[in-house]
């Protein structure tokens, strides 16, 4: 059981202030090295230049239209989705952990991951697919928030711990009904497409899916960022809170709001990838401390990293596309229970 | 349970003679589980759980009437529309409530049908032993090799006492993929060309890895193959641009796929099959791999990879072929139909191929 302790913790390793700009410009190095792997044979060279005839157009040009092709038009588009995606869901995971004063919680506690999840394979087993599957998911993953919300408010009143109940029982339901889906699905065609797409992967994504992405990630991280400070003081507990004049209820739902919104473009756009709006908050705080201010953007840019280098996995290790949820899982798995070793040793987590 | 060899042709001799005997039972055969089934008459009434099953048994038994129950999926699958549908419109009366989901059997909707035989998958004892239980005979498929494809003829065959159709068309089967060895044969092997299966592109590209189509009939060659297990492989569009196959083929059950959607493609399209025209919609008598025609779709390919050459009055073969089969010569409106004509309108070199 991990223990939560109000007590301030001393000793950050790092110098705050520059691990923010040291994590921005590792994230900008892995995603040069990323742009130069892949399936197709391109040399370092041949990518550099491919990529620096954008910026100084070359007289003449040394490769094929194919090989700019798989720079731009492949790798490119799939590596900003990765950093979207990775930023996005790193974030939401840092505000709940930071709202519900809970290391364990992640997006998927409030539901909106499975419902965005059921949405998704609705749809492929109706043989939709492109946008209005997009939006199938994200209806479906706004409107699972919406009925925890009915489910966790009585009397016009709602506590964390029946929020978190209420999104346990909606995450079950749409579990369930996506097992009744994959039942109906099917076996040659609907099937593997449903597991396949609930195991997350960006292996499509284009500039337009990219846009879609960052038009669910960007403005709600930024209301999440713009949150830092009532975040910060949620964190102390809701009576502290209520007692400094934070309107708790509002920021709540605000920030609920705008994970579900990350969490359902996410799901909507790639699939279920899990574990990364788990365990990234947890590196970040190691890093840069418990204040929002700092733990969100370098929550964020962690998250780009550490998923970029997932999907760099994931799409050269063999000829067959790996779901990024797979890997995700395989590396949260262990990585969690060593930072939960490492929180029970330094005497429990902490808010400051 | 671990696999039994297949049924061999002297297995298949020794049944024979064991009917001829003057035993009391006059059908007797070993199934794929090794597993001996004796009637005293052919079944007068069979249940078929494996999809392709009623297919094939009506094709060797040359009538419906002796088929009182299948698959729901086999139903929708291939007689409710399509070319089956129009040639066996009588199969879609057949009770098709025999599996519950997938291959499970539904034992009391089996047993309504007091069947004297049920034809159902060996892969797993599970979906045999209910049916065992209630003391119904079971005669065990297995899956999904070539020689697996050919002993569901033979068996069925044995079991509806029919071994001269069953003959007639293995030896119909055998001629004709023979006949196009030899020509194949002849052709250099540097010059065969490359060929993707391709069933999906949309969220997830989908490429069949290691299936059980001999490619070398036809003379290509499959860059995704790697000898292993695994049927269908994921990969993303680097992948396939690695690859750059001369040809790709559009599965037959691939139903929201055409040749068009790799050419309208703005990253497919540039693979050098979609460049060239060569993206073809696979046709009709590819539609199950377990069905008697589906030697035919080796000798399509050999002409969309090699040309004309390779299948001379390809369009009377094809409409010979269902006659022998299923007793029902095809329009030329139902064997445009069975090449996808109007899929492969825009593929090069179709018209002239199958005109």
């Amino acid at each position: 059981m991990v223990t939560v302790s109000a007590e301030p913790r001393a000793g950050v390793r790092f110098a705050p202030a520059l691990v923010t700009p040291a994590l921005a410009a590792l994230l900008i190095v892995t995603m040069l090295v990323s742009v130069t792997l892949g399936r197709y044979d391109l040399s370092v060279a041949q990518v550099a230049a491919i990529l620096l005839d954008n910026v100084v157009p070359f007289e003449t040009v040394t490769w094929e239209p194919v090989q700019e092709l798989v720079v731009e038009q492949v790798r490119l588009p799939r590596i900003l989705a990765a950093v979207v995606i990775g930023f996005g869901l790193a974030v939401s995971g840092a505000a709940l952990q930071g709202m519900f004063r809970n290391p364990l919680v992640d997006p998927g506690i409030i539901g909106v991951t499975s419902g965005a999840g059921f949405g998704g394979t609705l749809a492929i087993l109706f043989g939709l697919t492109g946008s209005v599957l997009l939006a199938i998911a994200f209806a479906f993953g706004m409107g699972s928030i919406l009925m925890v919300k009915m489910l966790a408010t009585v009397r016009r009143r709602t506590s964390m711990l029946t929020l978190v109940l209420a999104g346990v029982v909606v995450s079950a339901f749409f579990t369930a009904a996506i097992s009744v889906a994959k039942l109906l699905a099917d076996p040659f065609q609907k099937l593997p497409a449903i597991t396949y797409w609930l195991m997350g992967s960006i292996a499509s994504s284009d500039y337009a899916d990219v846009l879609l992405i960052s038009a669910a990630v960007l403005p709600a991280s930024l209301v999440i960022y713009l949150l830092r400070f009532q975040i910060n003081i949620l964190s102390l507990g809701e009576e502290k809170a209520r007692a400094l004049g934070t309107p708790v209820g509002l920021v709540q739902w605000m920030i609920l709001i705008a994970t579900a919104v990350i969490s359902a473009g996410v799901v909507a756009t790639s699939g279920i990838i899990g574990w990364v709006g788990l365990v990234i908050p947890h590196a970040a705080r190691a890093l840069v401390g418990a204040s929002h201010q700092r733990l969100l953007p370098a929550s964020g840019i962690i998250g780009a990293i550490y998923l970029l280098l997932v999907d760099d996995v994931a799409r050269t290790a063999t000829t067959s596309e790996i779901p990024l949820g797979i890997i995700t899982a395989l590396i949260g798995v262990p990585v969690f229970a060593l930072i939960l070793r490492r929180i029970h040793a330094h005497g429990g987590w902490s808010n400051y | 349970m671990p696999n039994l060899p297949v049924l061999t042709s002297a297995a298949v001799a020794a049944a024979l003679a064991f009917a001829a005997t003057g035993s009391q039972a006059q059908v007797a055969f070993d199934d794929h589980r090794g597993v001996s089934i004796a009637f005293d008459s052919p079944p007068e009434r069979v249940v078929t759980i494996v999809r392709s099953a009623p297919l094939i048994y009506r094709a060797i038994d040359d009538t419906d009437a002796h088929i009182v129950g299948m698959n729901r999926d086999s139903l929708t699958r291939y007689f409710t529309s399509g070319l089956y549908a129009e040639i066996l419109p009588e199969m879609a009366n057949v009770p098709a409530s025999a599996a519950q989901e997938g291959f499970v059997p539904n034992v009391e909707a089996i047993l309504e049908q007091a069947p004297d035989a049920v034809i159902q998958w060996i892969y797993d004892p599970e979906i045999i032993e209910p049916l065992e239980r209630v003391g119904l005979t079971v005669v065990g498929w297995d899956c999904c090799t070539e020689q697996h494809r050919l002993d569901y003829l033979t068996l069925t065959g044995l079991m509806t006492g029919r071994t001269d159709r069953a003959e007639a068309i293995l030896s119909m089967q055998s001629d004709a993929l023979g006949d196009l060895a030899e020509r194949v044969g002849a052709l250099d092997p540097d010059s065969w060309p490359s060929v993707l299966h391709i069933d999906q592109i949309g969220d997830q590209i989908r490429v069949i890895a290691n299936g059980s189509q001999d490619l070398s009939l036809s003379g290509v060659t499959n860059p995704a193959a790697d000898g292993s297990n695994e049927w269908w492989r994921t990969v993303d569009l680097e992948q396939l641009l690695a690859w750059n196959p001369d040809l790709i083929v559009i599965p037959a059950y691939a139903a929201d796929l055409d040749p068009q959607a790799f050419f309208d493609h703005p990253i497919l399209s540039r693979l050098a099959a979609a460049e060239s025209g060569r993206v073809y919609k696979q046709p009709f008598f590819a539609r199950t791999p377990d069905a008697p025609e589906i030697y035919l779709t080796s000798i399509w390919l050999a002409a969309v990879a090699h040309g004309d050459g390779l299948a001379d009055d390809f369009r009377q073969q094809i409409s010979d072929t269902y006659e022998t089969i299923y007793g029902s010569a095809l329009t030329d409106e139902q064997l445009d139909a069975a090449l996808e004509a109007e899929a492969n309108a825009g593929s090069a070199g179709f018209a002239g191929l199958f005109d």
